[in-house]
């Protein structure tokens, strides 16, 4: 399995990252861990870097559970240009000195949207 | 890097799922591909910012070669090959951060290129730029002409593309974000991008090709057909295998015509 998401430029939208072990089964998600998410490409800094921790300076929420719910806020979905990104979602293990630990990655395709905000922001 | 491993595996069809096998392939075909288009270029497409010396060969000549020293060291000032450009390596330009000019540079390894040496930017040298930190040509003009002596010249200097204009979406306004990446509007590497994604297709095809099937093991050449029923295949001349080279394809050095840094010749 891989992660594959679309998400719309300057739109709020919510998706959902479920990280499976090699045997496909759900891995199981302890209190005190952090979900930690990872939008960007290659080896350069991410664009956006979020975890369950906190929201981002924009609102973006990230459920500290496994599956996870993303809400990517409208502003933070901004950033990103139209394309094709790499996404890595990644688990911060509290019962292991807070390592962080790669769980999955895939692909979020951000879609070209029209300008202007529609009704209130 | 010119293209992202989600960028290939979308034009792989491997969005949604991907093997084991697959994943291990593209961490070696992409940078492969990225170096080959590098190679076809013979420049860095991506932007950074590079330390380079110049010119890199002997462009004097003796005829009315002019003579003069430096300290104890004498050097021919001009040949008839002495020119108002210089030639970069690295396209497209998007700023000088410095030039030091020293007839007794060599290449940098005397230890000189000091402060008497900086040349003064909008004096001493300007770029032929078509608008604010874009030189597409890579030519630097000089107020005389630049030194001949292979490795007088040291440039440092941001060329390149950045993410956004390697991917044709520089529709905002010039901006230069916390890594000093420098984008400006309209600004279409696209074609570059492309070239990467066609060299890493190829590259995966052929593997598909070569690599170890489940049933058949490996064969000599690729199916060419296979059946299930008390299982039998057909393998194609083994001479249609291509081996595992990361070559650019035809399509793609169409691709990258466009980008090609003709003054590379000058150097």
């Amino acid at each position: 399995m891989s992660i594959s998401i679309v998400a719309y430029k300057n739109r709020t939208c919510t998706f959902t990252v479920t990280v499976r072990d090699s045997s496909n089964e759900i891995v199981t998600f302890p209190s005190g861990d952090v979900m930690r998410i990872k939008i960007g490409r290659g080896n350069a800094t991410p664009i956006l870097d979020l975890d369950s921790a906190q929201s981002s300076a924009n609102g973006t929420t990230v459920e500290a559970a496994n599956p996870s719910d993303v809400t990517l806020d409208q502003d933070d979905a901004d950033l990103l240009q139209p394309g094709i990104y790499d996404i890595e979602a990644a688990i911060v293990d509290a019962s292991d000195q807070s390592r962080i630990k790669q769980a999955d990655k895939g692909l979020i395709t951000v879609v070209r949207t029209q300008g202007g905000d529609v009704g209130t922001s | 890097m010119i293209a992202s491993e989600a960028e290939l595996r979308a034009v792989l069809g491997l969005t949604s799922s991907i093997s084991d096998d697959e994943r291990a392939m593209l961490a070696l075909v992409l940078p492969g591909a990225e170096s080959a288009v590098k190679r076809s270029l013979k420049y860095d497409p991506e932007q950074r910012v590079h330390d380079q010396h110049y010119p890199l060969h002997d462009q004097r000549v003796d005829v009315d070669a002019i003579w003069d020293k430096s300290d104890d060291t004498a050097y021919r000032v001009t040949g008839n090959q002495s020119s108002e450009t210089l030639q970069l390596q690295h396209i497209p330009i998007r700023s000088i951060t410095t030039i030091h000019q020293n007839e007794d540079g060599r290449f940098g390894q005397n230890s000189q290129f000091d402060a008497d040496d900086l040349l003064t930017a909008g004096t001493d040298y300007w770029l032929e730029a078509e608008e604010d930190n874009l030189c597409m040509s890579g030519m630097v003009y000089s107020h005389g002409t630049w030194a001949t002596t292979p490795g007088s010249i040291k440039v440092v200097y941001r060329a390149g593309y950045s993410p956004n204009e390697l991917r044709g979406v520089a529709d905002s306004a010039q901006t230069v974000d916390n890594d000093g990446v420098i984008t400006n509007v309209g600004v279409d590497g696209s074609g570059i991008l492309r070239a990467v994604l066609l060299t890493g297709v190829k590259a995966m095809n052929t593997w598909a090709q070569n690599k170890k099937k489940t049933l058949a093991g490996f064969t000599a050449g690729p199916l060419s057909s296979e059946k299930m029923g008390d299982y039998s295949y057909s393998a194609a001349n083994a001479l249609a295998m291509s081996g595992m080279q990361i070559s650019v394809p035809a399509e793609a050095e169409q691709e990258l015509e466009p980008y090609r840094n003709w003054g590379l010749l000058r150097l």
